[in-house]
């Protein structure tokens, strides 16, 4: 294993909490710019702008206003926060600013619910330390979907109006499925990303 | 995945060199780094505390900010070294940013500072700490993008100084609105290096991303 910084994913389909695939544990290749943008900007207090997943670069004000970096645990339908899927199959590039073709969460044709996500606890061992993001989909469509692409978005603040802080969605992480996750009506898919700091 | 590079240059009083070093492999991001990105990612929900150069466990204030004011850079860039001397060792340059120290024994996870630090200064066994300064632009070579810092060290002690390990201390956590400096990486050397007295070290960090 490599020193550094290293990104796993993996995921579970069920069915009426039947388990369909049990996948295996995939190396995630791809922290993306957005994620290396926020990471600079906030251990350096550098202001490099950051494009956010509209492709609207969001310049910082002020230092004050990196509030929240990257938070990443979306809520209940949230696709603007935390691990999204799409169905894009384009292969990653360092600039991507977000998924190819992201998902939209509902139950309408091409759409899956999105649940909240889970953050677990860190982990440490004598090798590593590491946690995991853990959202469970589910596919309420009336169809069957493929899953070609996963990621993480970060909410990032930018500006304060109004004694609120003003946010928005960058993308830190981007990988296409090593296997495509078909996902038939009624079943769900609970993806974990890894993230794990190894010596 | 994320991975980060060291590369120690030693210079003489006239800037000429006398070891060019080659660029290896930093194998020690610690746990503090992965809690601290447990932090981001979690922001106010989830909080974990890291811990600080001190061996004190830090944890968020009640605005939810977990850690404020972090960063690796020092912040001195002017490299007024002796404005650290009068401050508050919790919170001057000094301890924040590139680090070293004489110790050599293996880098574990839960390592939370250097071993044996060698402080600012000009007593024995110390060094001059200039600001660590970095580079605010992404690099970007596809796939891969990189960020940079350095910091420059002199040997004003009178006598030599044998360099084991070096590392990242960020001002990383933030009670209140006092930030706490925190070991988010360390290395041992593959070898040490001697530095004489009058004579400079140029450490340098290179974080890259690989998409």
């Amino acid at each position: 294993m490599v020193p550094g910084i290293n990104l796993y994913y993996d995921y579970v389909i069920k069915e009426n909490d039947k388990v369909i695939k049990k996948s295996r544990k995939y190396v995630g290749k791809s922290f993306v710019k957005g994620f290396m943008t926020t990471f600079m900007n906030t251990v350096f207090l550098s202001s490099e702008s950051v494009v956010d997943i509209t492709n609207t670069a969001r310049v910082f004000a002020f230092s004050t206003y990196r509030y929240r970096d990257m938070e990443a645990v979306g809520g209940l339908s949230s696709t603007s926060e935390g691990i999204v899927v799409g169905t894009g199959t384009n292969a990653v590039d360092a600039s991507d600013y977000k998924l190819q073709t992201i998902i939209a969460s509902g139950v309408g044709s091409g759409q899956l619910q999105y649940g909240a996500e889970v953050l677990g606890a860190p982990t440490e061992d004598a090798a590593s330390g590491y946690f995991v993001l853990t959202r469970t989909i589910t596919n309420g469509s009336g169809g069957t979907i493929t899953i070609n692409e996963m990621g993480v978005y970060g909410s990032h603040s930018y500006d304060y109006t109004g004694a609120n802080f003003v946010l928005c969605s960058v993308c830190l992480i981007r990988d296409v499925l090593v296997s495509p996750i078909t996902l038939n009506n009624a079943q769900n898919v609970t993806i974990n990303y890894t993230i794990k700091v190894t010596i | 995945m994320l991975k980060a590079y060291y590369k120690i240059s030693k210079f003489s009083n006239h800037f000429k060199y006398k070891i060019k070093g080659r660029k290896y492999l930093s194998r020690s991001f610690v746990c503090n780094l992965s809690r601290w990105f447990y932090s981001y990612f979690g922001y106010s929900t989830y909080t974990y505390p890291l811990v600080d150069v001190s061996g004190t466990n830090r944890t968020n204030s009640s605005s939810g900010i977990l850690i404020g004011n972090n960063t690796f850079v020092s912040g001195y860039g002017d490299c007024v070294y002796t404005s650290y001397i009068s401050e508050n060792l919790a919170t001057s340059g000094d301890f924040f940013g590139i680090v070293l120290g004489i110790g050599t024994a293996a880098v574990i996870p839960t390592d939370d500072n250097m071993q044996t630090r060698i402080m600012h200064g000009t007593s024995s066994g110390q060094l001059i700490h200039f600001g660590t300064f970095a580079n605010p632009v992404i690099t970007v070579s596809s796939p891969n993008l990189s960020i940079s810092l350095g910091r420059l060290f002199l040997n004003s002690s009178g006598g030599d100084i044998v360099v084991g390990e070096s590392g990242l201390y960020s001002g990383g956590i933030s009670v209140g609105s006092t930030p706490y400096a925190v070991c988010m990486a360390r290395d041992v050397l593959s070898s040490t290096v001697t530095v004489s007295d009058s004579e400079y070290l140029l450490v340098t960090y290179t974080i890259q991303v690989t998409a």
